[in-house]
């Protein structure tokens, strides 16, 4: 058999992984290497943030998770779909969002990260 | 219990330290608060305050340093009001045997040990579980440190650890990946913590206008009075005395003080000292407990 007949074999086989097998090795440190491919969701949030967040950490705080609509966040099977919510980020009036019930507590927001 | 901020005192005993760690912003020095100012601040402090559940919170540099101080100021406090909790925040290193005794017998003292370093706290669970003693584990998330913390925190669940208050390292910069590491360390933690019953987390209790930092009165070493602990941040040192309330021996009461307290724009003068790309950054990792609070939340409910 010539060499341009020889079948075509894959050189790796191909594996289906959960995401959280791909995000953590077995000690729980987190794959750097993948998780680049994840990243550009988040540098989208960071870029709806940077041009619209106001210097109010009680605002910023908000993250949306009590939103109905976003219940779809839990799952973050893939990040990039991130990207879509850093838009959210920029309401800093949050006029848009009046029709979101659980949001009529937003200005009590805060941090709940202290010393 | 998320106790209101003008109910609890923070009385910072000791600029001293024995770690240094890259992510305390609080400065080393010598300087140590004396039992006359500490007894008169918590004198102060209980003054026409009746039945209310007061606390008092000890902070430092690191507070076991001066624990005879500790020790003073509890029993001069219990005798004059009942109804006192105490917490103590520690690095943990200086924790011993006698120490734990006496915060068992006290009963209404709340450990928070800085995990720092698991090896420090995992040999001190004897002690722990001998006085059956649940210390909060104040876990710290640094940018270097968040692709190694999910091992961390499985150890700690290992050892028996199970009240934490997660504390991402804030006005410090993150890059976008560290954010992504970030979110999954929460992410994780939420399904390690789903196999275990009494899992409590502190930052559940806890709302506060300005991430990192207390609003309650907070007593400096000299006796300085100060709204929040805000000016132990050796970056908001420029700006120190715009928190700066006044000397416990010059006040007759803490309620006379501190009537202007509406007016302090805290963003705005942490944006005045971090600068906007911190402050954003804070955000965005502040976002991340956020989001990590509200999962937990629901899954407790």
């Amino acid at each position: 058999m010539s060499k341009n007949n020889k079948p075509k074999i894959p050189k790796l086989p191909l594996i289906k992984r959960d995401i959280k097998d791909f995000l953590t090795s077995e000690e729980g440190s987190i794959n750097k290497k993948d998780i680049s491919q994840i990243a550009m969701g988040v540098i989208a949030i960071g870029i709806g943030l940077a041009g619209a967040m106001k210097p109010d950490p009680t605002e910023a705080a908000c993250t949306h998770a009590s939103h109905g609509s976003h219940a779809s966040h839990g799952s973050h099977a893939s990040h990039a779909s991130h990207a879509s919510h850093a838009s959210h980020a920029s309401h800093a009036s949050h006029a848009s969002h009046a029709s979101h019930g659980s949001h009529s507590s937003h200005a009590s927001h805060g941090s709940h990260g202290q010393w | 219990m998320n106790f209101p901020q003008e109910n609890v005192l923070i009385l910072n005993l000791t600029y001293r330290c024995n770690l240094k760690c890259s992510f305390c912003n609080v400065p080393k020095k010598e300087e140590e608060m004396s039992v006359s100012s500490a007894r008169r601040a918590v004198f102060l402090f209980l003054k026409n305050n009746k039945n209310k559940q007061l606390k008092i919170r000890f902070f430092g540099g690191e507070p076991l340093l001066r624990f005879e101080l500790i020790k003073n100021i509890i029993n001069y406090s219990q005798e004059k009001y009942k109804n006192l909790l105490f917490d103590l925040t520690t690095n943990g290193i200086l924790i011993n045997k006698d120490i734990i005794k006496y915060i068992a017998q006290k009963k209404r003292m709340e450990l928070i040990l800085s995990c720092n370093n698991e090896q420090v706290l995992i040999s001190k669970k004897k002690y722990f579980l001998l006085h059956e003693l649940k210390p909060i584990i104040n876990f710290m998330l640094t940018p270097e440190n968040v692709d190694k913390s999910l091992g961390v925190l499985r150890k700690m669940l290992k050892y028996g650890f199970q009240s934490y208050n997660f504390l991402p390292a804030y006005y410090t910069n993150w890059t976008n990946d560290q954010i992504v590491s970030l979110h999954v360390f929460f992410k994780r933690a939420l399904e390690e913590f789903s196999g275990y019953k009494s899992i409590r987390i502190k930052n559940l209790e806890i709302i506060t206008p300005i991430p990192l930092f207390s609003t309650s009165l907070c007593i400096d070493c000299s006796g300085d009075i100060y709204r929040g602990n805000m000016f132990m941040d050796i970056n908001l040192s420029k700006i120190k005395n715009r928190f700066y309330l006044g000397n416990i021996q010059e006040v007759e009461s803490f309620e006379s003080l501190d009537k202007d307290n509406k007016t302090i724009d805290y963003q705005g003068l942490l944006m005045q000292c971090y600068g906007d790309k911190l402050i954003k950054v804070t955000a965005l990792v502040d976002r991340e407990l956020t989001l990590f609070c509200q999962r937990m939340k629901s899954r407790l409910n």
